[in-house]
């Protein structure tokens, strides 16, 4: 015989079982989210008001560092130029880029696979190694400026030329566009066949098609691009650390690198935080337009 | 009428072809585009300091020189670093792959409180930008005493990554409900069921976690530059930016620098040709390459 209350709890660990298994299972991401976001998301707003130059205990400043950071340091404002040009530099033409490399690879012609792999290579080798090969590609006597020179123009010193810096790096992330292309392209292989039969029976050309069909449905795909790769760009940092150190002067001073070197290099955490906060807010909030844009131009299916 | 049908197919069938050629010339210019840089450094690689002065530039060395390779390997510790990041990449791969894989199954194949909820938390994680986070973190490791070791970049593998945590769930998803209840009638737990049943599933899944962890840790420059601060712990990509700053320093040796950017990027191109249809597959899936 069972007394009442042992079958009370049996019951209660029964229904509750499932609900300890779930969180037991999902118990490592809980701790990373715990320790490695949440805390550090609330701690840095904090040291936004501290200075902490990582010896003693933090002390509080009030609003100095935001007040320092919105109208003293010039620098922030430089760096906030020079990142929002690279983002309108690289986001637009490296959307469209990638837009039309994956139709030119939904084309129904051999050799598609060889071609796709050599396009996504330069995306595969990332990092240190691809901001060395095109500072070697964007030298003085380089390839480039030796193709220039065929066709009679004395090409610059792309990387330490004031001007030319920072395109020259927009160059660099427009030549390896990779996982934007594939996004697109499974989604462009993703749009239904009987859409294009129905502009065929409307008698529509190819332009049509196109317009009517291929835009429309690749076009949350383009949105989803849009935003993760505004995001990415907006926190660039190895190709100015390595290829340019964020010269000449400013001229490619990325806010990313700007930061690093306020937190790791003048081990200025409290001022840091408040830099990592406000870009974090600038980042939100053109998430926010991105998506407010969105409304104009992505189409969803089962909408009107 | 028959010659008619004939003469619109064949202006059909020209219309095609003129197609394909256009498609052609647009495929090979992309291919310039893309792979032109990677071809240059490989001729540059193997050029000696002389073929670089000539006027013209020429793309192709005057004869095959290797000499660049041993100069770079040994320039910087190349060896001990190529080491060093193998243990990282390894032991951080193993963790994204188990954590992945157990917190994956709980999202998917469990039902508790909380968990779409949750999920969606997740998700958000992913667009949070790495700088406002990175300063408390390093703090928390110099506290426990991690900073200056491996630790920072390896343990947190084994906490889930949300993309590939993302990347898994999909993949559990697609698998019949039924496979579990069966393991459940034969008496398998939840545990059981993750291990025996679902796991031997999703190799594929694996494959492609694995790949993208690889290439995401071993390019992963900005947190090995915040983390490591002696020799002896550098890695691969670190002693790459140290080269740049030797050579910018006027040490003059394109050569040198382009043999130590293709060695570097070997691992990478040969991973990529291994395992590129999970790579492409996990792209499609996730619209990421996992950071």
């Amino acid at each position: 015989m069972q007394s009442p209350r042992t079958v009370a709890s049996n019951i209660s660990w029964a229904k509750l079982r499932p609900h300890i298994v779930g969180w037991a299972f999902i118990s490592p991401w809980l701790v990373s989210f715990s320790f490695l976001m949440v805390y550090p998301f609330i701690a840095s707003f904090v040291l936004s008001f501290t200075r902490y130059q990582l010896i003693g205990e933090p002390s509080f400043v009030g609003f100095e560092n935001i007040q320092r950071m919105l109208f003293d340091d010039e620098r922030v404002m430089d760096s906030l130029r020079v990142t929002f040009t690279y983002v309108l530099l690289t986001v637009p033409a490296g959307t469209a880029i990638s837009v039309f490399v994956a139709i030119l690879l939904n084309q129904k012609v051999r050799g598609i696979p060889f071609f796709r792999t050599s396009f996504y290579i330069p995306s595969v080798i990332g990092g240190v190694g691809l901001a060395l090969l095109w500072t070697t590609i964007l030298s003085a006597n380089g390839p480039v400026n030796a193709a220039l020179g065929w066709v009679g123009i004395e090409g610059p010193n792309w990387l330490f030329d004031t001007s030319w810096a920072l395109p020259s790096l927009a160059l660099k992330a427009l030549a390896t566009a990779g996982a934007a292309m594939l996004i697109i392209l499974a989604a462009l292989q993703g749009v239904p066949q009987h859409l294009y039969e129905a502009v065929d029976l409307d008698g529509g050309g190819e332009w049509a098609k196109f317009w009517h069909v291929t835009l429309p449905q690749i076009s949350p795909a383009i949105f989803y691009n849009v935003i993760v790769t505004t995001i990415g760009v907006m926190q660039s940092f190895v190709e100015a650390f390595i290829m340019t150190n964020g010269g000449p002067g400013t001229a490619t001073l990325f806010y990313g690198l700007y930061l690093y070197r306020q937190a790791f290099e003048f081990y200025r955490m409290g001022y840091a935080s408040a830099l990592a906060w406000m870009i974090f807010l600038i980042i939100l909030a053109l998430t926010f337009v991105n998506f407010r844009i969105a409304r104009f131009w992505v189409y969803y299916e089962g909408e009107e | 009428m028959s010659a008619l049908t004939a003469s619109w197919s064949k202006s059909k069938t020209t219309q095609r072809r003129l197609r394909d050629v256009l498609a052609y010339i647009l495929l090979a210019v992309g291919f310039v585009w893309f792979i032109f840089p990677l071809f240059w450094v490989i001729m540059g690689s193997l050029k000696t300091f002389e073929d670089f002065n000539q006027i013209p530039l020429r793309i192709f060395p005057s004869a095959l020189y290797f000499g660049n390779y041993p100069s770079a390997w040994t320039s910087v510790p190349f060896g001990r670093y190529f080491i060093n990041t193998a243990i990282i990449v390894s032991l951080s791969v193993v963790g994204e792959l188990i954590s992945a894989s157990i917190v994956g199954f709980g999202f998917s194949r469990l039902k508790f409180w909380g968990r779409n909820f949750l999920f969606m938390v997740l998700l958000s994680t992913m667009m949070l930008p790495f700088w406002v986070v990175i300063i408390p973190r390093f703090l928390l490791y110099r506290d426990i005493g991690w900073v200056g070791t491996w630790l920072p970049l390896i343990v947190p593998s084994y906490f889930a990554n949300p993309v590939y945590v993302f990347l898994m769930r999909q993949f559990f998803m697609t698998l019949p409900a039924e496979l579990d209840d069966a393991a459940k009638i034969d008496g398998c737990n939840e545990l059981g069921i993750f291990w025996r049943i679902l796991l031997p599933l999703t190799k594929p899944v694996l494959a492609t976690i694995a790949i993208f962890s690889f290439i995401n840790v071993w390019t992963d420059f900005v947190k090995q530059v915040i983390y490591l601060s002696q020799d002896s712990t550098y890695t691969v990509a670190i002693g790459l930016a140290f080269l740049r700053w030797q050579i910018a320093q006027g040490d003059p040796v394109p050569g040198l620098l382009m043999a130590a950017t293709v060695f570097t990027s070997l691992p990478m191109i040969a991973i990529f040709f291994i395992g590129q249809k999970y790579m492409v597959r996990g792209i499609a899936l996730t619209g990421r390459t996992g950071t």
